[in-house]
Order: C-alpha cells, then sequence, then structure tokens
C-alpha cells in the first residue's frame, strides 16, 4: 500500500475508532473556556435584559462551532437569560432553529417540570444581511426589537413580552459570537459599542483562528474563548460540575477523537522526520 | 454613435464615483463625528433609513447572483455544452430549495397571523383600558379606538365587539383542539400541549362571561380589573396557542422537505467536503513538516506544545502543558498577530482610501479610459 494511502486509512481509523467504540477521556482544561463560563455565570441581568447571540457558521465548520453554541445556549438557558438570537451568515438557518430546540429539550426531560419555551427562553431574528452596517444600525437602534422587525416565522418580536421591552442596546447584557469567519466577529468587537457602552462579549472561533482571537482576549475586548472544539469541551465538564445531571457524553466522545488525530498528525510528523534524516544521511554516505 | 456612447459612460463613471464618494464620506463622518454633532445635525434620526438603504442595495447581489447562476448554467443547459450534466443537477438543487424555503416561509406566515389573531384579543381588552383611562383624564396620551369616522365608540359597544371577537377565538380554538386530537400520529407531547391550550381558553371564556354584564358608560375599577383580567388570560392562551401551532407546522410537508435537504444533505455534504481538510493535513504533516533549520525546529516545537496542551492525552505526558501552551498563544503569539493585524489594517486603510477616491477599480477610474 503506498503511504498516501496508508495515512488516511490510519486517520479514519484514529478518528472513528473512539466515536464507534464510545471512547471518552476528560479534556484538556483551558483557562479562557473557565473565564467564560464564570463570566456568562456571573453577568447581572435583570428582567427585560437579554443575551444577543449571533451563530455565523455552516455545514462547513458545525463540528467545532455547533458544540460551542450548544455549551453558551444551554448555559444561559439555565441562567434563565433571554436570549435573541440571530445570524449574518446565510447557512447558519437551519442551526438556528435547530440548536435552540434540541436544548430547550434536553433540560426539559433533565428538569421536569421546568420549562423553555420559544418566545420565552429564546427568540430566532434568524439570518439578517448588511454586515457592518447592519451591526452598527443595531447598536443606534433606539428599539431594538422594532429594529429587527420579525422573528424568522413572520412574529413581531415585540409581542413576544421578554424582549418586548429590551430597548437600546444598552440592555443587551452579554454578546455571544459563534463563528468561524474572522470578519464578521471583528465586526462586533469594532463596531457593538455605544457612548461608553461595552457589552461582555464572548467569543467561540475555530481552531485555525485561535491565535487572532486570542490578541482581543489578551487585550480584555474579549471576556471569554471557547477554542474550538476542546474549548467546548471544557466549558461543558465545567457546566457539569455545577449541573451532575448535564450529559455532555457526546461531546467528550468527539473530542477524544479529535485527540486521536491529534497524536496521529504529531506520530505523521514525527515519522516524516525520521524519513528523511535517514535517507538524508544514507545520501549523505553515497 | 460612438461620441453618444463614450459620453454615455463617461456620465456613468462619473455619477458612480461621486455616489462612491458620497457614501463614503457618510460613513467616516459618521463613526468619527461626537455623539452630539450627530445629534444636533439630526443625522440620528436619518440613520436608520439610510443603512437599511445601503443593506437593500447590497442585498440586491443576491438577485444578481440568481441571474448569474440561471444564464450560466442554463445556457450549458441549453446548448448540451460539456459537463451539463452538473449544471443541471445545480439547478435542479436550485429549484428544490428555493421553492421548499419559500413554502415553509409561507406556511410560517399563515401559522404567525393565526397566532395573532389571537394575541390582539389581549391587545383589544388592554386598549379599551387605557382609552378610558386618557378620556377620564387618568393618563395622558392620545384615544387610539377611533372609528372611521373620527370618534371613540361608546364603551358599551367596545366591549360588546371585544366579547364577540373573544367568543369567537375561543370557539376556533376549541373547533382546532378537537380536530388536532383526532390526527394520526399525534404524540403525547402534542397532547400534553392541547390539554393546555384548552385550560387556557376555558380561563379566556370565563374572564369573557364576566365582561358580558358589563355595560355602564364608564370603567370601575372592578371592570377595569375584569378587562386586565382578560387581557392576561388572552396573553396566556395565545402563548399556548403559539407552541401547538409551532408544534404541528413542524411536521407539515414543507418542513420535512426542508429538513432533508438542509440537514439530511446540505449539513451532511458540507461537512464531510470540510472533514477532508483533515485527512490532507495528516498527509501533509508527513510529508511537509520537516525540521531543515533552526527556524523550523522552532517552529514544530511551538505546533507540538500547543497541540498537545489542547488535548486530552497531552495532560499525562506533562501535567504543565496546557500552562505553557497559554503562555504561548498568550504571549509571542498575540505580539507577532498584533503586528500582523497592525500591517494590515494600514494596508486596508490604504484599500479603503484608494476605493472611495475611485482609484483602486479600472472600471471607474480615469486609468480604464
Amino acid at each position: 500500500m503506498e503511504p498516501r494511502r496508508l495515512i488516511y486509512l490510519l486517520m479514519i481509523i484514529a478518528v472513528a475508532a473512539p466515536v464507534m467504540f464510545g471512547l471518552s477521556q476528560a479534556p484538556s482544561r483551558l483557562v479562557s473556556a473557565e473565564r467564560m463560563y464564570s463570566v456568562v455565570d456571573t453577568v447581572e441581568v435583570k428582567p427585560g435584559e437579554v443575551a444577543l447571540v449571533w451563530l455565523d457558521f455552516g455545514p462547513n465548520t458545525v463540528a467545532e462551532n455547533e458544540p460551542q453554541a450548544v455549551v453558551l445556549l444551554e448555559h444561559l438557558f439555565r441562567r434563565r437569560i433571554p436570549v435573541l438570537l440571530l445570524s449574518q451568515y446565510q447557512q447558519a438557518e437551519g442551526f438556528l432553529r435547530r440548536i435552540p430546540q434540541e436544548i430547550a429539550e434536553r433540560l426539559e426531560r433533565e428538569m421536569v417540570g421546568q420549562t423553555w419555551r420559544y418566545g420565552e427562553a429564546w427568540v430566532n431574528a434568524g439570518f439578517k444581511p448588511g454586515g457592518a452596517i447592519f451591526i452598527q444600525s443595531l447598536v443606534n437602534a433606539a428599539d431594538i426589537p422594532k429594529f429587527l422587525g420579525r422573528d424568522v416565522s413572520g412574529m413581531p418580536i415585540s409581542n413576544f413580552p421578554a424582549f418586548a421591552s429590551i430597548g437600546g442596546v444598552e440592555r443587551v447584557k452579554i454578546v455571544g459570537e459563534i463563528t468561524g469567519l474572522v470578519g464578521v466577529f471583528d465586526s462586533i468587537v469594532q463596531f457593538f459599542q455605544k457612548n461608553g457602552y461595552r457589552p461582555t462579549l464572548v467569543h467561540g472561533c475555530t481552531s485555525i483562528t485561535i491565535p487572532e482571537a486570542y490578541i482581543f482576549l489578551d487585550s480584555g475586548q474579549l471576556k471569554g474563548l471557547l477554542e474550538g472544539i476542546a474549548g467546548a469541551a471544557w466549558y461543558s465538564e465545567v457546566i457539569k460540575k455545577h449541573f451532575p445531571l448535564s450529559d455532555n457524553s457526546k461531546l467528550l466522545v468527539t473530542n477524544t477523537a479529535l485527540s486521536a488525530a491529534h497524536i496521529m498528525i504529531i506520530a505523521l510528523i514525527f515519522a516524516g522526520n525520521v524519513v528523511a534524516f535517514v535517507s538524508r544521511s544514507r545520501r549523505s554516505r553515497g | 454613435m460612438d461620441t453618444v456612447s463614450i459620453g454615455q459612460v463617461d456620465i456613468r463613471r462619473r455619477v458612480t464615483r461621486i455616489a462612491t464618494f458620497l457614501g463614503g464620506a457618510y460613513f467616516f463622518f459618521y463613526f468619527v463625528s461626537p455623539q452630539s454633532v450627530i445629534e444636533h445635525w439630526g443625522i440620528q434620526e436619518a440613520h436608520e433609513p439610510i443603512s437599511n438603504g445601503f443593506i437593500v442595495i447590497g442585498t440586491m447581489a443576491i438577485g444578481l447572483g440568481i441571474i448569474n447562476i440561471l444564464s450560466t448554467h442554463g445556457s450549458k443547459v441549453i446548448f448540451k455544452r460539456k459537463g451539463w450534466q452538473y449544471s443541471v443537477a445545480l439547478l435542479l438543487g436550485f429549484l428544490a430549495i428555493v421553492v421548499t424555503t419559500a413554502s415553509q416561509w409561507l406556511e410560517s406566515l399563515r401559522v404567525s397571523e393565526r397566532v395573532q389573531s389571537v394575541q390582539v384579543l389581549g391587545d383589544f381588552a388592554q386598549r379599551i383600558i387605557e382609552d378610558d383611562q386618557i378620556v377620564s383624564g387618568r393618563r395622558e396620551g392620545v384615544v387610539k379606538s377611533m372609528s372611521p369616522a373620527g370618534a371613540l365608540p361608546p364603551l358599551s359597544a367596545r366591549i360588546s365587539a371585544l366579547v364577540h371577537y373573544s367568543e369567537l377565538q375561543v370557539r376556533q380554538i376549541h373547533a382546532d383542539v378537537a380536530r388536532w386530537r383526532i390526527t394520526p400520529n399525534t404524540s403525547q407531547a402534542q397532547h400534553e400541549l392541547l390539554n393546555e391550550l384548552e385550560q387556557a381558553s376555558r380561563e379566556v371564556e370565563g374572564a369573557t362571561v364576566t365582561l358580558r354584564h358589563l355595560s355602564s358608560a364608564s370603567l370601575g375599577s372592578a371592570d377595569e380589573g375584569a378587562l386586565q383580567d382578560l387581557s392576561r388570560k388572552a396573553g396566556k392562551l395565545a402563548s399556548a396557542f403559539s407552541l401547538v401551532m409551532r408544534k404541528n407546522a413542524s411536521s407539515t410537508l414543507s418542513q420535512r422537505m426542508y429538513d432533508l435537504l438542509y440537514n439530511g444533505l446540505f449539513n451532511h455534504l458540507g461537512s464531510a467536503m470540510f472533514a477532508l481538510l483533515g485527512v490532507y493535513i495528516a498527509a501533509a504533516a508527513y510529508r511537509a513538516f520537516r525540521i531543515r533549520s533552526v527556524e523550523s525546529a522552532l517552529m514544530m516545537i511551538a505546533a507540538l506544545i500547543v497541540m498537545l496542551g489542547q488535548i486530552s492525552f497531552g495532560k499525562h505526558l506533562y501535567s504543565e502543558l496546557p500552562a505553557i501552551r497559554q503562555w504561548l498563544l498568550e504571549v509571542p503569539n498575540s505580539a507577532a498577530f498584533r503586528a500582523i493585524r497592525l500591517g494590515a489594517g494600514v494596508a486596508g486603510l490604504m484599500l479603503a482610501i484608494r476605493m472611495w477616491l475611485s482609484i483602486e477599480s479600472t472600471s471607474f477610474s480615469s486609468r480604464s479610459k
């Protein structure tokens, strides 16, 4: 078998084995995710105030971004903070509908008798075009529900009591941005502010954009960061510590599969260098 | 003829350049001007419609994209050019998702209209209270429940209309619930929601009976309380009705088609495409990631620490790996990325100025002449 095919086969086995056999390991402790948990857990939200969460991802980065969206929304739902969901990425539309619904159903199964319902726990404002101009207009809007208009099913957002009295952007206590796109996150950092108002901004990014996100974390513009699947996995562990009935087993298996893939890549780098070193030595010996 | 067309192109260029400059100037000055200046010049009120206008113009690109797809792939199919079969697949996929999404959207609108018709009940009761408070001088504001002739209808007429509307809605909901109960495949969860809806409609029915006997010229505190009670219960009814309608809408044909196309096909195909990267990275790790110099050795050590610090197995090798990874990302990485961002920012600024002054694009600059 030629090396390329062997590498592909090994990679598939490394990823598939933990998923097929349900193997899971405790995730690595990530300080940025822990910081984010404590920010979301301690932010003070009064009646009429909300969280605004952007889910700007499509099928291409769903493997990394969906677990992040799940843990953030789960935490906000547990805290009973009303969440206004929206996206500036058209491919996210299906996730805006499915993810909060699944979390609500899971929490209702976990805490029998309690309910998390659409219109009370969350509202889906859908896809919003316009990029940075939209963000600037949103920030300057005197009445956010009126500015956003209708939810994804055509119902005026102001018809939902939990969201009717938001008013201006000052009532948005926490802003979450889950994305694999750097540009959208940059626009939020740059434009989502007004007259001294700065939101508590948390971010979930894909592994490839972690280095760039760290400059905002370091400057304090970002209060918490979920670094790829690993960040979401550690966040879910912290949630589990506080809410032992929370089920994060699937996420831990995914994180373990990812770890196995990393080990495989490290092994391949090592093997590639050994092969190169040996062939160089042979060549130099003649 | 040539002279005329050259003149037209020149005018078009000038108009485009002026529009680009004015658009850029507006957003630049809006962003850098203090709030007091913006408010003094009345820009604040105008900003929202102006921004919406820009968003609408930007959204037109979607229409252009659709026209482009249809003309490019349509002509390929019509003239059976090489690979026309792929164009057929693309056009069919495009058509399927457009039709499904449009029918799902229309279904959503129907649901929200029906829910709003129930929601109006609570608003109606609230409006009667507010108007009465304004008329009796207990509240400031403008009376809203005017007849077409401009007069406020008598209280008894408004109450009678409210009672009639409430009875009509409750009757309709009872009929809907009876129909939904006998629908095959109604789940236990749906039955529970229907029970809640029935309970809420009975409460509204009770509150409406109290109002039927109300016919005085102005509202007493007990009457106001009865209206408040109806308004609150109508809100609860609307919420229960909305949940049932949403649940029912999730099992319609358009929703199932959407789930099949988006969650079943598009989502998995998109993820599969991206997942191929993992396999390529593994092959590249073996073939290309070689230590040939001190710099590449440093890069490899940093990469190994960052990878091992992030994964479950890393802490078993050395417990401090996550902390070292954190330091690498926070200190050397942040410093390097800030420098890159600063450079990119300056370049972006230059590019923005060139675009603002229409000297970047050859289509609009005088150089193309």
